[in-house]
């Protein structure tokens, strides 16, 4: 390997980027949303990351290794990003607040739509981020704990818990 | 049916979760066409280097490179805030004179864009796994080895240590953290004398709670047992009037770990003058803001924590501002403290953006003090920063002699630490110890009232400088010893009497505390057989005392040091319930860093041990504490 250079020989050219980043962008939203509870903020978000992308060219020598990145840096801004905003308006700054979403109607039942809010919003982001990718991606734990940063543990526990709260949140529905 | 199974958590979110705005999808993804396409025109302009040209071959550009194969080494560690650490990169790259693209959002209105068709081709699992694990080898092949400790630059030394060359660096930022390996088991036959400078510092306690409260294990190498343990204020009695600026307290007692060693506990306590008697203070805040301070637990919280600051001054002391970002400037020239009005809106008025220009900064904060040199007034830069200096800026070496020189004209600085994910905690702790200065992690508005508002206005203060600690075992009793943390501290023993070596600085008020473990002769707990041949007799003599404490210290500005000194008698005392405390965070720490001398003692023993001892805790620190072990408990549990 040589100097490591922006567009050395062997690492991703700017239509290359470009078109990964294109393929991803709606699956980095979506993470971003789930994780916010809010459309603007999540545009923001992936905006930043795809916007701080010219500088770190070197480092993707490979597709896989972009897209890898794509999803932690947005996973973890967003959970960033909703913790500034916590901090900023206080705790119930959450998904909570709810911003209603044109497709909010698609839902089954009301009150399963009223209760996932609910739940939600309760969850840590982390928690949050953990059920946009385990769940929602599709993705195994393993690689969650990849992306997160954490343990393979930490989400495997996460998710029991998660599991837990739906449980409880169904004892607790009225017939 | 089951109302509520992953699945239906799963529909109902897909259900829920809207379609990114097409528009705004559009002008991201032409923006980032377009920087990457200026990217590439300037790569193949000026290859192999992204240098201007009036910076080649300069020497800031040599101690650039060096920054910037630190900079790769620490991608390395930790894992988040990757976004801040780009986004700060990205500016960088605006502010080359070869482009002049904006890189704020865009405007509402764009242009429709023909989107590159989607492939069907995702990335398959396979392919993230390899790549992480070539992320694992990488890593390992970085790995330096360490270097010894020195009295002073230990985290320059290894910072700009070379690294194993050409390796591609993942796309990990984080936090950055020194390697330090715990100090050893030492046998007092062999070396009998133990040396070290004190730490004030807390910055190290804040970053694990930071690092618990996310739910994650903090790397050991973020945690230092003595900042831990001198986080907390201590209930240690006053210095007498008349004697030393502070006092001294000696004591051991069984170690809460080991029935067959014991615990020699060293405490010093600074006296909390009078507070009309201290002369005037001229602060200069120096505020990083670069882009990546926009953060709000970034540059928010920096802003209300100099606020709380405020009421602790008095209206003879003066208070400046200034940033550095892109080009540094001075935002508020010294004002006086009881100017609260022009202090907040200046305040007010800081935003991020920009790139960080830390060394023109430094200059032109420094520079403000400059002009009221010779007067009776205490000068300090206090840093304000998520850690990054990169752009335009010199080595650490380079920044760090610069420190030193005006440490010596009596303009100190201290640094206050932002943010999660791009914090340098290496480069501020040797920037800090350079000044003489007090580092502290600041991640809430607790933490900056502890910091700043109760503490420090201490190390604003100083009391005693270059305070170092010198401890004699005695062979005749102790057999072997153990200092618990200190590892970044440590002084040869020559460096004691060298009123040249720097050491740590003890602000009004502070208190400071250092444990050893000690093994007495005959223990079983004793790690190393006596020597068959050429082993000494245990010397006969005096088994009166454990050891002999010695501590060096200089007045404020003063050049020459001065010896107390005390002996610590042989005798199993009670422990104090403060001392205990102190014994559990130690452990606590130990148990973080893995430490191998614990046997069967866990964290269960050590929040036994805390929660016993917690006392009166009139601001709630010890039952945070508290909660951060208990936490760490459950963390453990599920790993």
């Amino acid at each position: 390997m040589g100097e490591a250079g922006p567009f050395e020989e062997g690492s991703l050219d700017a239509s290359q980027i470009s078109r990964i980043v294109a393929e991803h962008y709606d699956r980095l939203f979506k993470v971003a949303y789930r994780v916010l509870g809010c459309a603007a903020e999540a545009e923001d978000v992936v905006q930043d990351v795809c916007l701080s992308l010219p500088d770190k060219l070197q480092d993707f020598r490979r597709e896989a290794a972009l897209a890898t990145w794509l999803f932690r840096v947005t996973t973890n801004r967003a959970i960033d990003v909703y913790r500034s905003r916590k901090r900023r308006r206080g705790i119930f700054a959450a998904w909570g607040e709810i911003e209603l979403s044109r497709r909010a109607e698609a839902v089954e039942e009301a009150a399963a739509r009223a209760s996932l809010e609910e739940m939600m919003g309760a969850l840590d982001p982390e928690d949050r981020a953990t059920v946009a990718l385990v769940v929602s991606e599709g993705m195994s734990q393993a690689e969650a704990a990849d992306l997160l940063g954490v343990a393979p543990g930490t989400v495997a526990w996460r998710m029991n818990r998660i599991k837990q709260r739906l449980r409880q949140m169904k004892q607790e529905e009225p017939a | 049916m089951e109302p509520f199974e992953m699945e239906d958590l799963r529909r109902a979110l897909d259900a829920r979760t809207p379609e990114p705005c097409a528009a705004r999808r559009a002008a991201t993804l032409e923006m980032l066409e377009k920087n990457l396409r200026s990217r590439q025109e300037s790569a193949d302009a000026s290859r192999p280097t992204l240098r201007t040209p009036k910076n080649k071959g300069s020497i800031w550009q040599k101690l650039e490179a060096e920054m910037t194969k630190w900079k790769k080494r620490s991608l390395l560690l930790g894992t988040s805030g990757v976004v801040t650490a780009s986004l700060a990169m990205f500016v960088v790259v605006q502010m080359n004179p070869m482009e002049n693209t904006a890189v704020s959002h865009p405007p509402g209105l764009m242009m429709e864009r023909q989107m590159p068709k989607v492939s069907e081709e995702l990335v398959s699992r396979s392919q993230v796994r390899t790549s992480r694990e070539s992320e694992f080898a990488t890593m390992d092949a970085v790995k330096m080895a360490p270097a010894p400790l020195a009295a002073k630059g230990i985290a320059t030394s290894r910072m700009i240590a070379p690294i194993g060359g050409d390796i591609v660096v993942p796309p990990q930022a984080g936090d950055r953290f020194e390697d330090v390996v715990p100090s050893k088991v030492q046998i007092t036959a062999e070396n009998p004398v133990s040396t070290f400078s004190i730490d004030v510092d807390t910055a190290s306690y804040a970053t694990l709670r930071s690092y618990l409260e996310r739910g994650q294990i903090p790397p050991s190498d973020a945690v230092r047992i003595e900042e831990m343990v001198n986080y907390f204020s201590y209930d240690y009695a006053p210095p007498e009037a008349g004697g030393p600026p502070f006092a001294t307290h000696v004591a051991s007692f069984e170690t809460p770990w080991n029935v067959d060693t014991r615990l020699v506990h060293i405490g010093l306590q600074g006296v909390m003058p009078e507070i009309d008697e201290r002369p005037p203070l001229d602060l200069v805040f120096l505020v990083d803001t670069s882009g990546s301070m926009r953060a709000a637990d970034k540059l928010g919280l920096l802003k209300q924590s100099l606020k709380l600051m405020l009421p602790k001054l008095r209206a003879e002391d003066r208070v400046a501002v200034v940033t550095y970002a892109g080009s540094s400037g001075v935002a508020l020239e010294l004002t006086s403290a009881s100017d609260v009005g022009a202090i907040s809106s200046a305040l007010d008025a800081l935003t991020a953006g920009g790139g960080t220009a830390g060394a023109a900064g430094l200059k032109t904060a420094y520079g403000l003090l400059e002009e009221n040199e010779g007067e009776d007034r205490i000068g300090r830069v206090i840093l304000a920063t998520d850690g990054d200096f990169n752009v335009g800026l010199s080595g650490v070496e380079e920044m760090k002699e610069f420190i030193s020189e005006k440490r010596e004209t009596g303009a100190y600085l201290s640094v206050l630490g932002f943010g999660h994910g791009n914090y340098n905690d290496a480069l501020m702790q040797t920037l800090a110890q350079n000044g003489n200065g007090h580092a502290a992690y600041i991640d809430s508005l607790t933490e900056a009232r502890k910091a700043l508002g109760d503490q420090l206005t201490g190390a604003l203060f100083p009391i005693a400088g270059d305070v170092k600690v010198q401890v004699e075992f005695n062979p005749a009793v102790v057999g072997e010893y153990r200092l618990i943390g200190y590892e970044t501290r440590s002084l040869a023993r020559e460096d004691f009497n060298n009123d040249k070596v720097d050491a740590g600085d003890l602000g009004a008020g502070h208190s400071v505390t250092a444990l050893y473990e000690v093994t007495p002769i005959g223990s079983p707990a004793l790690m190393n057989d006596p020597l068959r041949y050429g082993a000494r007799e245990t010397p006969a003599g005096d088994d009166g005392e454990i050891g002999f404490v010695k501590l060096r210290w200089k007045a404020p500005g003063a050049s020459t040091s001065q010896l107390v000194s005390t002996a610590i008698p042989n005798v199993d005392m009670t422990p104090s319930g403060e001392q205990r405390f102190a014994a559990s965070i130690a452990g606590f720490g130990q148990i973080l860093k893995g430490s191998p001398y614990l046997g069967d003692w866990d964290i269960e023993n050590a929040i036994a041990l805390a929660k016993e001892h917690s006392g009166a805790d009139e601001w709630g620190y010890r039952a945070e504490a508290l909660r951060l072990m208990q936490l760490y408990q459950d963390l453990k549990a599920i790993e």
